[in-house]
């Protein structure tokens, strides 16, 4: 009887539990409908709306462009006067985007002219004003537009935005400083960098830093040896895009540095020096413990194409790396005769090496016409020799395809560096 | 407990799931609207060329895998030589090909025998040769014996890759010139983090070529295509949008992705036997992050494009939706023991359980719904009036958010010029309701069923080849 109510009872509960999940989903049902039917009819109307409002902006830029386009000479010589174009929006919009993209690719001058067009005719200030003032991602354009000049007075403004709260606008500041290429704009962005005030992820800072001091690589020299930690790696990635021989004995310094961005930094740089101021540092690094380091450094001794660098290359090209031992190979294959390389090559006993110099001569070409010459050697003398290095170049090649033919099991066995 | 309480049970069960899932696309829309848009404000600011001349812009290496491509591999190879990127080699993997794949690469190529040293870091199949173009020698073809998956050949890429970074592309598909340069901008922004960047995939079917490059878009005519397009508009701009922002994305797509290199080599590269070898890869991405208790991103950008050919004829997508349902099966299961565990994080806690019962139960659970629907409607129990209206608004939600996909894909890259196509398009929002979603839910409950029996066999599709597929399409 008890069991019986208990059930009657529970049965109760599931019916109004039921009568109530039914009442809410149909009131619920109704709402959601009605929701999704106005949700339908706000995205068709955006997608209309968005397609008149952009067909009507594009138009009339579109206009603007041509307009400016068809009477530059005239604007710039100040023939059409200024107040009929410079209060309407559109049109000097044109003319900045289109006087911006003109000292892209003008010489010297005629960027200095189209820079001091902008200041007289007000452009400059206006773009100053828009990085300044404007907010989110329309100050971040602007701040990138404002780099574009190149004007000296743009650094500062530039500068300030890298105080800014929002990244976006300090990476914006960051490509706008790069689009200056001022030496001034390097050293603001360095002392906020070393401050510890500049941190961003990625590589628009390097790049900024590389495109600002490429002129004057003597001024990363100081934030250099008074960073520490990341910001001294980070300088030193910079360092190696950008040292050159006006770096001078500083160059020789660096060689010794503790840290190896900075050794590659400087074996990269070695590449321009005189090659007898070059040779004993390039000779040292290409020992370095770091394997990016030796590459550096062979790739610049190879650059040389001097007989005194030959050992250094053949050591490198039996390195542990099979990254070095290619670019060893690489440096190796443009030697003057590379028949005499290859003995030499053989002589190591190294067959990783050996495989490096075929891989390379093949890409170049040349490996063919090395194993002709070989089997065409007539001289008795050169004979014995020339046939033991044909044997030994076509081992190695054969050797090449051993690896790719073994069958998976196998493969796991077989060293490779 | 009674029929008619077990109906009741069942009814309101099938209610709450489909109210939560229309909820999770709703937010997953609006988060994928506030993305792209801070997306696209973020370029505002950003010149696509500053990428190409900067000297720490790292080198990519394409890798095609083509198996019985013969149709589509010449122009697809070379879209991917006119990519526009500093340092680009491109490998592209003849996988056994029994066709002229190999035949048409070597006549349009100039392939010369390459010896460079090959490392098999990953094992595969016998490499039978390595071949380097004599017209571009940024171009090498891996010769190689059938390993019976796209995996196997993928790997085999890898081991010739040369690059940091390297990009997966199907052979079927064509990447747009500057989708490099846009995948690589969120990579550059955090090179330290970001290990993986998918792009979008788009449907080349309907669109005109010429000389590997895309001429004009437009949108196909075959209704069956046209549907197609709403579905990848939707799991790309909404569903691979919305997961990223949470950095919770669990798939990249195969036909175009940007992996570190060393990241895929340290878990072991692709899993050969994998059905869906892309997902797997993503899912033991971050299952060994997570394990190692890294940082990491992976990232969706939506304005990189690569255009694909999709199945053209019912059968041939029923195949191909039965292949994805056996492959996310494949690779869910194994990895169970990620879902509610602490060290998973939101992996384990949000975006598995939902692939778990908003995508490989939803069939069963879709189907056991309507089953429960219909009894009760015979056992009278179905109020007739809220039946109704429950179809309607299911109806309306599901067109609402496809309508969504093509609001997004108007702001985000605009590729349908044509006032016709964007109509056409809308039009099929609500056209795709009945029966192409009942013929899906049928595809994958095949796939299911294929895989319950162990019929994991590879099940090739119907291609007519790039240029073929687009212009095939006459115009308007």
């Amino acid at each position: 009887m008890d069991k019986c109510a208990g059930g009657n009872a529970k049965h109760s509960k599931m019916s109004s539990l039921h009568h109530w999940i039914n009442a809410s989903a149909a009131a619920f049902v109704v709402r959601a409908i009605i929701f999704s039917l106005t949700g339908i009819a706000l995205l068709v109307a955006s997608i209309l709306a968005r397609r008149i409002i952009r067909r009507h902006h594009f138009d009339r830029l579109a206009e603007a462009g041509f307009y400016v386009r068809q009477h530059w000479d005239e604007i710039i010589g100040g023939e059409i006067p200024r107040n009929e174009w410079r209060e309407v929006h559109a049109d000097a919009d044109a003319i900045i985007t289109q006087a911006l993209d003109r000292m892209e690719t003008a010489s010297e001058e005629k960027a200095a002219r189209l820079l001091d067009f902008l200041r007289d005719a007000g452009l400059l200030d206006r773009m100053l004003a828009e990085a300044r003032e404007a907010r989110g991602w329309r100050r971040d354009a602007a701040l990138v537009q404002l780099g574009r000049t190149r004007a000296l007075e743009a650094v500062t403004s530039l500068v300030d935005a890298l105080g800014d709260r929002n990244s976006e606008t300090q990476l914006a500041a960051v490509r706008g400083l790069a689009r200056t290429g001022l030496a001034q704009a390097g050293e603001a962005m360095l002392e906020r960098v070393v401050a510890g005030d500049l941190a961003l992820a990625g590589t628009s800072l390097q790049n900024s830093l590389i495109a600002c001091t490429r002129v004057n690589p003597r001024i990363l020299l100081p934030y250099l040896y008074l960073a520490q930690g990341p910001v001294r790696e980070l300088l030193a990635r910079v360092m190696a895009e950008v040292a050159s021989v006006a770096l001078g004995d500083d160059l020789l310094l660096l060689a010794s540095d503790a840290l190896p961005e900075v050794r590659a930094s400087v074996a990269r740089a070695l590449a321009h020096a005189e090659f007898g101021f070059a040779f004993p540092a390039l000779a040292q690094l290409a020992t370095d413990e770091e394997w990016y380091v030796r590459l550096r450094a062979l790739t610049s001794m190879g650059q040389f194409k001097q007989a005194r660098a030959l050992p250094v290359l053949l050591r490198g090209v039996c390195d542990e790396n099979r990254h070095v031992r290619q670019r060893a190979a690489e440096a190796l294959a443009h030697v003057p005769d590379p028949t005499s390389v290859l003995r030499d090559v053989l002589k190591m006993e190294d067959a990783y090496a050996l495989q490096a110099m075929i891989a390379e001569l093949d890409r170049t070409g040349d490996f063919e016409r090395i194993l002709k010459t070989l089997e065409s050697t007539a001289s008795l003398t050169g004979r014995a020799e020339a046939e033991q290095l044909l044997e030994a170049l076509e081992a190695g090649a054969e050797g090449l395809n051993t690896m790719m033919r073994l069958p998976a099991a196998a493969r796991k066995t077989v060293q490779t560096v | 407990m009674n029929m008619r309480a077990v109906l009741n049970i069942s009814n309101n069960t099938f209610f709450f799931y489909y109210l939560f899932s229309n909820l999770s696309y709703l937010i997953l829309l609006i988060v994928a609207l506030l993305s792209s848009r801070a997306h696209h404000q973020h370029l505002a600011s950003l010149r696509l060329e500053r990428i190409k001349i900067s000297p720490l812009t790292p080198p990519i290496t394409l890798v095609a895998p083509a198996h019985n491509e013969e149709a589509s591999i010449v122009p697809a190879v070379r879209s991917l030589l006119h990519v526009d990127y500093p340092e680009l080699e491109v490998v592209v993997i003849n996988d056994g090909s029994t066709d002229r794949t190999f035949a048409r690469l070597q006549e349009e190529f100039d392939l010369q025998a390459a010896r460079l040293l090959y490392i098999p870091h990953i094992a595969t199949a016998v490499v039978r040769g390595l071949y380097r173009s004599a017209t571009d020698p940024r171009l090498i073809v891996v010769d190689k014996d059938a390993g019976g998956s796209k995996a196997d050949a993928v790997n085999a890429g890898l081991n010739v890759a040369s690059s940091p970074y390297t990009c997966v592309v199907d052979s079927d598909s064509m990447l747009e010139s500057d989708a490099l340069l846009r995948i690589m901008v969120k990579i550059l922004e955090d090179p330290k983090h970001v290990v993986a960047a998918g792009g979008i995939v788009r449907v080349l079917n309907g669109c005109q070529l010429m000389n590997g490059r895309i001429r004009a878009v437009r949108l196909p005519r075959s209704p069956i295509v046209i549907f197609q397009v709403i579905e990848y508009l939707r799991a790309f701009l909404i569903g691979r949008e919305g997961w990223a922002r949470g950095n919770m994305l669990t798939i990249i797509s195969g036909a175009f992705g940007v992996f570190r290199r060393d990241v895929v080599m340290s878990v072991g590269g692709y899993r050969a036997s994998a059905i869906g070898e892309d997902f797997d890869l993503v899912a033991r991405i971050h299952r060994r992050m997570l394990d190692e208790k890294r940082e990491y991103r992976i990232v969706f950008v939506p304005d990189p494009v690569c255009w694909t050919e999709v199945p053209p004829t019912a059968k041939s997508l029923g195949r191909q939706r039965a292949r994805w349902q056996k492959g996310l099966i494949d690779v869910l299961w194994p990895n169970r023991d990620m879902l509610f565990r602490r060290r998973y994080g939101r992996i384990g806690a949000i975006a598995l359980p939902y692939l778990w019962v908003f995508e490989l139960c939803a069939p069963i659970l879709e189907i056991l719904g309507i089953a429960a629907i219909i009894l009760a409607a015979v056992l009278g129990m179905l109020s007739r009036g809220l039946f109704i209206e429950f179809m309607i608004y299911g109806y309306l939600f599901a067109a609402m958010i496809s309508v969504g996909a093509v609001l997004q894909e108007e702001i985000t890259y605009r590729r349908y010029n044509n006032w016709r196509d964007v109509a056409r398009l809308m039009l099929y929002c609500f056209l795709e309701q009945f029966p192409y979603r009942q013929m899906h839910l049928f595809w994958r409950l095949q796939g299911m069923w294929q895989y319950a029996r162990g019929d994991v066999v590879w099940r090739s599709m119907d291609r007519v080849g790039l240029e073929a597929t687009a212009s095939s399409r006459p115009e308007p």
